[in-house]
């Protein structure tokens, strides 16, 4: 295999890899959370993860297809967060 | 465009996506630890907003750096773009719900519960879908908290 030295594909895998150990970790403060705006930025923290690790894993893989998927995540991701901060208090006026 | 001009490139486009990738671990591993450390939800908010925000983005230029200069790099840089807003609006909007909420904000001589350590949950109305307290006692009063703003 005669690829770049840092092979781009390996150092792009690692760093997905860390990061869903570090989301994973980041589950236990949305077990032990104790007010639920707590749990909330813990799941927006998770699911950004989730963003940068669809699109690590797209461009490790070479697929550009992934970076619609990482988009449309992003977008979701923001209405979830939105959502819930607007349903845990009587009405609206969040942002 | 030069000949070695173009070799330099091949050469340091590897070690970019590592720093890159690398800071990009780097801080989103702050931002688990401050979530594990810091004492209230407003605490965490920083580490939500600002180490985790700054991680993706890392992470979202090492992704750009590997795909190279095209079409996917622009998708990548309006989705870094986008991350860039909406993460920290997401954990303003988050905090300012719990504070609407009557969340009390950690202090030195009145610690809060906080989840990972002791707790203070039976002296604090911190839990969740506990009364609203009573106004000027435990939290600094917002005119119009919430309540005639859209």
């Amino acid at each position: 295999m005669t690829g770049p030295f840092p092979p781009v594909d390996a150092a792009l895998l690692a760093g997905a890899t860390a990061l869903v150990l570090l989301a994973l970790a980041l589950l236990g403060r949305v077990v032990l959370g104790p007010t639920t705006p707590d749990r909330v930025i813990a799941v927006n923290v998770v699911g950004t993860a989730t963003v940068v690790v669809i699109a690590l894993v797209g461009a490790a893989l070479g697929e550009p297809g992934f970076l619609d998927v990482a988009l449309v995540y992003a977008l979701l991701n923001f209405l979830l967060s939105i959502g819930l901060s607007k349903f845990t208090i009587d009405r609206g006026g969040v942002l | 465009m030069d000949a070695s001009v173009l070799g330099y490139l091949a050469v340091a486009r590897p070690w970019a996506v590592l720093a890159l990738v690398a800071g990009s671990v780097f801080f989103s591993l702050v931002a688990v630890v401050g979530f594990y450390r810091l004492p209230d939800v407003y605490a965490r908010a920083h580490a939500a907003s600002k180490s985790e925000t700054l991680g993706a983005l890392l992470a979202l230029a090492a992704a750009a750096v590997a795909f190279g200069p095209g079409a996917e790099s622009l998708k990548l840089a309006l989705l870094a773009l986008f991350v860039l807003v909406t993460g920290p609006t997401a954990a303003h909007a988050v905090v300012r719900s719990a504070a609407d909420a009557g969340t009390p904000p950690w202090t030195r001589d009145r610690p809060v519960a906080d989840g990972g350590h002791e707790t203070t949950r039976a002296t604090g109305p911190d839990r969740p879908g506990a009364a609203r307290p009573a106004p000027g006692t435990a939290r600094r009063e917002r005119p119009a908290s919430g309540g005639d703003r859209r």
